[in-house]
Parts: structure tokens; sequence; C-alpha cells
């Protein structure tokens, strides 16, 4: 069934549909929140959040088969207003900081060891991501996440963000700038 | 050896030329290191879901919805009244107090000092306004965004429909105590009316070009300026001056005019074509956030 067609379903009084929304859209606002967020726990927590909110302004909703968009509008929001409460960090189950501290006496942690192969190392190069994107602004983090991880257009971005597409170029520059820097000098990988 | 200067016309069609990266561009238009960083990107995964949790937030979503009732679209006056909960006290303190002051001098003091009250008031009424405004700007308005019910065009211009509503109040007492005690109506216009038209415009096309950087001193720049202008001008315009044959009592309205027309183009754009909600200028209902 199309989202329109479920959505104006929903609204008629076929409650029991939202569940198949939110089956649809789950995994896309989760992947959202947690890219967000840098936490399981709290993106499973903004995912819940999101679809609440959802729910609750559904009746607001006009079609313009843009639904995908909408939602993540609302993720966005929620993220953020996640971020004013409870402060721009959120903390990280296992950082990057504590696998370098755990390196052997003497090794240099500026970069990833050449000993250090295979999946481990992806886990390493993990964390090292994790971290950087953490260490962005929100907004920046918030165009980041919006253009290499879920594919959107930067106009897109402009119209999801509320900022004119100039300020979007402006901090997807000084993003990916930040993020390579930290990339190269944490772990010598670019 | 002459040096040809770019013409000024020139550096303002360089100025507003898109930005370009010089960087080559490749792929589906990322500068060529950034496809690098995309592929370091794309490592970090999110964890799997797990079912359980989602099984049981989709469950507990589905069983909530049964007990929610929508929140029903709201009719302009119910909007208006929403909206209405959000403007501080204060504003209606200040305009209550400016009344006050107008109706308190107004049978006491002669015409000349009534003027010059009206003409410090004005700007100041303007200021209230613009100061709540920007209150939106300032606070990024989340409280009301993140409920994704209303955006900041709507915002904007909920409010800016109560408060000059508050402001057109007050100006009209004003000008019926002022026929009252025998001041003309273009004497009005001047003393009154053109201050507070002309700081209001001049504050929300400010406003508008520097958004949230806008702060108190901004704010309260604009009609200080707008005053002093006011205050400079004064003095030959009670003398009677008169510009190219057109009397004062025909050239002050339609100057009026003109600032409320300015107010109005300066509201209009606010409102409805915030470059931030619309940067292509032809999706005006990009965001379908009633």
């Amino acid at each position: 069934m199309q989202d329109h067609e479920l959505i104006k379903r929903i609204r008629q009084g076929e409650k029991q549909l939202f569940g198949q929304l939110i089956e649809k859209y789950y995994d896309d606002v989760f992947r959202y929140c947690y890219y967000q967020t840098g936490n399981e726990h709290t993106a499973y927590d903004c995912t819940q959040e999101t679809f609440y909110h959802l729910m609750r302004f559904l009746e607001n909703y006009r079609e313009q088969n843009r639904f995908k968009s909408y939602l993540i509008r609302i993720a966005l929001n929620v993220c953020k207003d996640y971020f004013r409460k409870n402060g721009s960090r959120t903390v990280s189950e296992v950082s990057y900081n504590q696998w370098t501290d755990n390196a052997a006496p003497g090794q240099n942690t500026a970069n990833i060891p050449p000993s250090v192969v295979g999946p481990e190392r992806d886990t390493v190069i993990r964390l090292l991501v994790r971290e950087g994107l953490m260490l962005l602004s929100e907004s920046q983090r918030e165009v980041i996440v919006l253009y290499y991880y879920q594919g959107y257009k930067l106009r897109e971005i402009a119209s999801l963000t509320g900022v004119p597409l100039s300020t979007v170029k402006t901090r997807l520059y000084a993003g990916t700038e930040k993020l390579k820097q930290y990339l190269k000098e944490e772990g010598g990988l670019i | 050896m002459k040096i040809s200067l770019p013409r000024r016309e020139e550096l303002i069609k360089d100025r507003r030329k898109p930005f370009r990266s010089k960087r080559r561009l490749s792929g589906k238009g990322l500068p060529e290191k950034d496809l690098e960083l995309e592929t370091l990107l794309k490592q970090y995964t999110p964890p799997e879901i797990r079912p359980d949790i989602r099984k049981s937030q989709i469950t507990q979503l589905s069983a909530d919805i049964r007990n929610t009732d929508y929140l029903p679209r709201q009719s302009f006056m119910e909007q208006i009244l929403t909206h209405m909960s959000f403007i501080s006290g204060w504003v209606w303190l200040s305009q209550a107090g400016m009344l006050f002051l107008i109706f308190y001098y107004i049978f006491q003091t002669e015409l000349l000092l009534l003027n010059t009250l009206l003409s410090c008031l004005a700007p100041g009424l303007s200021l209230i306004l613009v100061y709540e405004v920007s209150k939106s700007f300032r606070a990024d308005i989340w409280e009301m965004e993140a409920a994704c019910r209303y955006n900041l065009a709507q915002i904007f211009f909920f409010r800016l429909c109560i408060l000059f509503g508050g402001d057109i109040l007050v100006l009209t007492i004003a000008l019926i105590a002022y026929r009252m005690v025998g001041g003309l109506l273009w004497q009005f216009c001047y003393y009154a009316l053109l201050p507070f038209f002309l700081t209001g415009a001049v504050s929300l096309h400010v406003l508008r070009r520097i958004g949230n950087r806008c702060n108190s001193t901004v704010i309260a720049a604009v009609p200080l300026s707008v005053g002093i202008l006011d205050f400079w001008v004064m003095p030959p315009v009670e003398k009677g001056f008169s510009f190219g044959g057109i009397s004062l009592s025909k050239g002050i309205p339609i100057v009026t005019m003109l600032a409320l027309f300015l107010l109005l183009y300066n509201t209009l754009k606010l409102c409805t074509k915030m470059h931030y909600l619309n940067e292509n200028r032809k999706d005006h209902s990009a965001w379908n956030f009633e």
C-alpha cells in the first residue's frame, strides 16, 4: 500500500494501520537518529519519540509524496530537542580514546598501527569516525549525516534543516574539513 | 600605469555568483577527495537493530495510537489565540503603559510637547514588536517547531498579526485622543505613524537579512536612529517647510503611505519568502507543517 493511501486510511480511523507505517520507516529513522546521536540507546528513544510526534500531528501532514523527508525532519527536531535537554554530546559506549588508552607503551597512537588489520582495523575506523562525527557541531553533523548517509541533495538538506543553501554548503565544507583533519591526525587515514 | 578597477556592478554580480568548488568534481558531484571520506564514513555503520526492542516499540506505539486523538486543524482565530499565549506579558504591559502616558499628557500639555512625546513613543512601539518577533530568530523557537505543528514563517505571521493588532489599537486610540485636542491628521502621521512604520520596516528588513545574528543592540539601533532622524528633521517641519511646492499636509501622508508599503512588503517577505524555507522560491510548500 502506498504511503498516501495508508495515511489517508489512518486518518479515516483505521488506526491499526499505523503499525505498518512504523514498520516501513523504523529502520530509516533509527539509522538517522543513531548517526546523529552516536548512541544506540538514545537512538531507540529518539526513534520512538519521532513516531510519537508523527502520531500526534499526522492530521497536519499534507500529501506531497515526501513522507520520508517529513519523518526525517521530525527526527531531526527530536534529536535537536534531545541535545537541548541533555547537552551537546552523548556518551559513546566504547570510545576511540579508550582503544588508544589500551595501546602498548611506546606505541604511536596518532596513527592506526599497521599491525592492526582485518576486523579489528574496521572496528577502530568505525570508532574513529564516530568520535570524529561527535566532535562536530550539531549542525555540521546534521548536514554530513543527511548528505553522506541519507543521500539527500544539498538543496533538499536546505529545505529539511531550514537554512539557506549557502549555509548548508558552508557547514558541509567546514564539517568535512574538520572530520578529515581529525581522521588524519588521530588515525592517519586520509 | 593606469589600473582599471572593477565596476561596482561587476563586483555585485560577482558576489551573487553561486558557490562553486574550485576542485574537480566527480561522482555524484562530490569533490575528488571527499569520495575517500565517503568511503571511510560508510565503514561506520549503525548496529543491527535489535528485533526485540523494535517489536516492543512498534507494539507500544500501535497500542498508544488507539488511545490518541489527533490534534485537530485549527481555525485562524484559534491559531491566533494559541500564539497569543506565547507573547510575553511585558509586551502588553508596555503597550498599556504607552497608552497611559499618551492619555496622561494629552489633556495636560500643549500640542508641541505631545508631538515630541509621540515621536519618542512611536519608534518604541515598533521596537517592542520587533524585539518580540526577533526572539523567534534568536531562540530558534524549537519548542514549537519541534512539535512540527507550525513552521517559523507561520510563527512570524501569527506573531506579527497579534503584535500589529495591538499596535494599531494603541495608535488608533492615540489618534482619536490627538484629534480631540485639535491635532491635525498630517501631524499625527508625521509624529506617530511615520516613525512607527519606518522603524518597523527597517527593523524587519534587518531581521530578514541578518536572521539569528540579530542581537538586542542591532534591534535597538534602528528605532534610535529613526528617533534621532526624527528630531533632526522636526524643526524645519515645524517651521512649515515645503518640498517642491508640495505642502506638508499632502506630502507627509504620501511619505507615510510609502513607509507603510515598505513595512507591509517586509512583513510579507518575512512571512512568505523566507529564503531558508524556500531556497528555490518555486517550492513554496516544501514542508507541510500547518
